[in-house]
């Protein structure tokens, strides 16, 4: 059940930490919470108890969270206060989508989240030891956007890198459709500013754990990267687009398995959510079409992870024998396919590809990406593709 | 020295923060209709003034003052006061408001001479410089709270207001707005004339601002409107390139700003013009500043204030205390 991150708080792992000390706390393993239950309640125990990154105004006589003004009474910029909250939720359920993506919590019925032995391991830790580098690397590796991102720095074959280079997000096939009459583009991948806010996350999180670092910042080593890059980390804005490779872990082995890959929901964006303002049209055809673009990019990961090495033609066949469950336009599918194919780096499926033959060369967690997966998409694959 | 004045958000003294309600957008400002809470923003640390949480009082320190007034405007006592030049308060003795505002009155804090107003201030080495950096931060903050001491309590200040420009694909947000007695006053807020000519947003900027007002149509007719440059930095950027102090000859910066003010009907103030008025107007109790920013504004002849002098479209300057 991992969700595609797009927000910057989440992207401090020094801030996950500190959120992860309040949890660990106030619930431990063996309790359950709601998202509202770590919101930053001002009257109660709260995540400043535990953070060490807070800013001390002098004139006023406060501490306060280093990413908000000294009275702005929402608190914590990872998840807003129970009383001013501006995002709607949409920090705090991303700081929980994050530590959920790293490992460090589990989600159960009724959106009930708990720490992981990962997380209070991770939250027992003192930020500062040298044993908190293994455990950033550990939890970093989790997540399978980041393992997709990784896993292109690796193809890329050179020291250095320029991050515009990478490719985050959903992938954009840029079909139309004839919907009530009108010739309508199907918004099926991420916007841009999103896109950039999830680029910003995974280079920030595969910084701290030393996997690479912004060229203009001081060297330091992969071991001691999560204090080295602190203050890049830390600043207000980090924009650094040029990177240097520091050690990269080896994610493109038959052996290496991505635990909190996208699950089924979060194979495309969240349709309902379409913020194109006068465009209905638009959201509508979105939303009729979204179970289509989820199962189709369900099928390609599916069909990439369960088989050796599979030919572009036979998922395109595969697709093509019921084209209710992954076609749009039988016409174009070859082409959207060839597109869609990047999807494989948001889940951290890595492969390699020569001419029409794709070749797995690492392996996702198959029952993390069927959470939430139609019954009649499961067994069509099950039963078509043994 | 103890606040004997009620605190407020988090047991702070009134004189380090103000508040204002949040407003979704101009109409709604004008209308006093505010959704979800009050922001509260407190003034810009500048260690002149601060509290002593485990003491519960108020510690002044008299050399980091760089004159920008905030703590004179925000006392609700008037017992802060600037004597001689350097910083004095009366905060926790048994003297009444009537003697702060005698000692008020006394003050020469206001300075007409176009010289920085230097000070042993370690973050900013005076007004100028103050204002001259983050815009949000500094400047706005600062006029905000000052506008907020003439509001009285049929008056209201709102920062950054929404506002949706059609045709354009980001919409705007108001700096500054003032509303008493049906006048309107819109701040835009820059740090330094240099800045914002580099930036080149602000004719764009305040035309847009324009034509969203005029499609508020009749709801403001019966409102009187100004709309304001707020410019941050040395006054004498400002001046016009024929006065022999001006400091924007460079490049024609002063020449092409004047030409494009004057084409399209713009006026601006310093924000040392807003202070000098402002502190005008708490020393001289027949001088009203709303009024003279709705009535002065709005001569048609007038382009701009620095420090204490008017400025006119054929560039002539003349003292303000000669329109008062």
């Amino acid at each position: 059940m991992a969700y595609l991150i797009n927000r910057n708080a989440a992207s401090r792992l020094q801030c996950l930490h500190s959120i992860c000390k309040f949890i660990n706390i106030k619930f431990g393993e063996v309790h359950s919470f709601r998202l509202f239950d770590i919101k930053f309640d001002s009257n109660s125990v709260n995540v400043h108890q535990y953070c060490d990154y807070l800013l001390i105004n002098n004139s006023l006589g406060i501490s306060h969270c280093r990413y908000k003004a000294p009275l702005d009474e929402s608190g914590c910029g990872l998840t807003n206060s129970i009383d001013i909250d501006s995002t709607k939720s949409k920090e705090v359920s991303n700081t929980v989508n994050s530590l959920h993506g790293l490992g460090l919590v589990t989600r159960g019925a009724g959106n009930l989240v708990k720490l992981t032995k990962l997380g209070k391991k991770f939250a027992s830790t003192d930020f500062k030891s040298s044993s908190m580098n293994r455990i950033i690397k550990e939890a970093v590796l989790n997540y399978g956007p980041m393992v997709g991102l990784i896993g292109q720095i690796i193809n890329f074959k050179r020291d250095q890198f320029d991050s515009s280079d990478l490719l985050v997000g959903y992938p954009s096939a840029e079909e139309r459709v004839l919907f009530n009459g009108r010739n309508i583009l199907l918004s099926s991948g991420s916007e841009r500013d999103s896109n950039t806010r999830t680029r910003s996350c995974l280079l920030a999180w595969g910084t701290t754990a030393g996997f690479f670092r912004p060229i203009e910042i001081p060297e330091y080593s992969s071991s001691n990267s999560h204090l080295g890059s602190q203050e890049y980390i830390l600043s207000d804005s980090r924009n650094l687009r040029k990177y240097q490779v520091i050690d990269l872990p080896e994610v493109n082995d038959s052996s290496f398995l991505v635990n909190r890959t996208l699950d089924y929901s979060q194979l495309a964006k969240n349709s309902k959510a379409l913020r194109e303002n006068n465009q209905s049209n638009i959201r509508e055809a979105a939303m009729l079409f979204d179970s289509k673009i989820k199962n189709r990019r369900f099928a390609i990961l599916y069909l990439i992870s369960t088989n050796d090495s599979i030919s572009f033609k036979r998922i395109i066949d595969f697709m093509l024998k019921r084209p209710d469950l992954y076609v749009v336009d039988p016409t174009d599918l070859e082409r959207v396919i060839a597109i869609e194919f990047d999807i494989t780096n948001s889940a951290g499926l890595l492969c390699s590809v020569a001419r029409d033959i794709i070749k797995k060369s690492n392996a996702i967690n198959l029952t993390e990406l069927e959470c939430n997966a139609p019954s009649n998409v499961l067994h069509d694959l099950k039963s078509r593709s043994a | 020295m103890t606040c004997p004045y009620e605190s407020g958000v988090r047991g702070l003294p009134q004189c380090l923060f103000f508040s204002t309600n949040k407003f979704k957008n101009l109409k709604d400002f004008i209308d006093n209709k505010s959704i979800g809470n009050q922001r509260f923003h407190p003034i810009p640390e500048l260690g002149c003034i601060s509290v002593d949480r485990e003491a519960s009082s108020i510690n002044v320190n008299a050399n980091s003052c760089i004159k920008c007034g905030l703590c004179i405007f925000n006392c609700p006592g008037n017992s802060i006061d600037i004597v001689d030049s350097k910083l004095s308060s009366v905060c926790g003795s048994s003297l009444s408001n009537s003697v702060a505002w005698k000692s008020m009155l006394r003050s020469t804090f206001v300075d007409y001479s176009p010289k920085p107003l230097y000070s042993k201030n370690k973050i900013y080495k005076s007004f100028e410089n103050f204002t001259s950096v983050k815009e949000t931060d500094n400047i706005s903050i600062w006029a905000a709270n000052i506008f907020d001491y003439f509001c009285e309590s049929d008056g209201r200040v709102g920062l950054e207001i929404p506002l949706s420009i059609k045709g354009r694909d980001r919409d705007g947000r108001l700096d500054v707005c003032f509303f008493k007695n049906d006048f309107l006053l819109i701040v835009e807020a820059k740090v330094t004339l240099k800045k914002m000519m580099e930036e080149g947003r602000y004719l764009p900027q305040l035309i847009s601002y324009q034509e969203e007002l005029d499609l508020l149509g009749k709801s403001i007719n019966n409102i009187k409107l100004n709309k304001l440059l707020l410019i941050g930095g040395d006054d004498t950027d400002l001046l016009p390139d024929s006065h022999p102090d001006c400091t924007s000859i460079s490049g024609d910066l002063s020449k092409i700003f004047y030409k494009s003010i004057v084409s399209n009907n713009i006026r601006f103030i310093t924000a040392r013009g807003l202070l000098s008025l402002s502190m005008r107007a708490i020393s001289d109790m027949k001088f009203d500043l709303v009024h003279f920013l709705k009535e002065f504004f709005s001569d048609k002849e007038v382009v701009g204030v620095v420090a204490d002098h008017v400025i006119f479209k054929d560039k002539s300057l003349k003292l303000i205390s000669d329109f008062i």
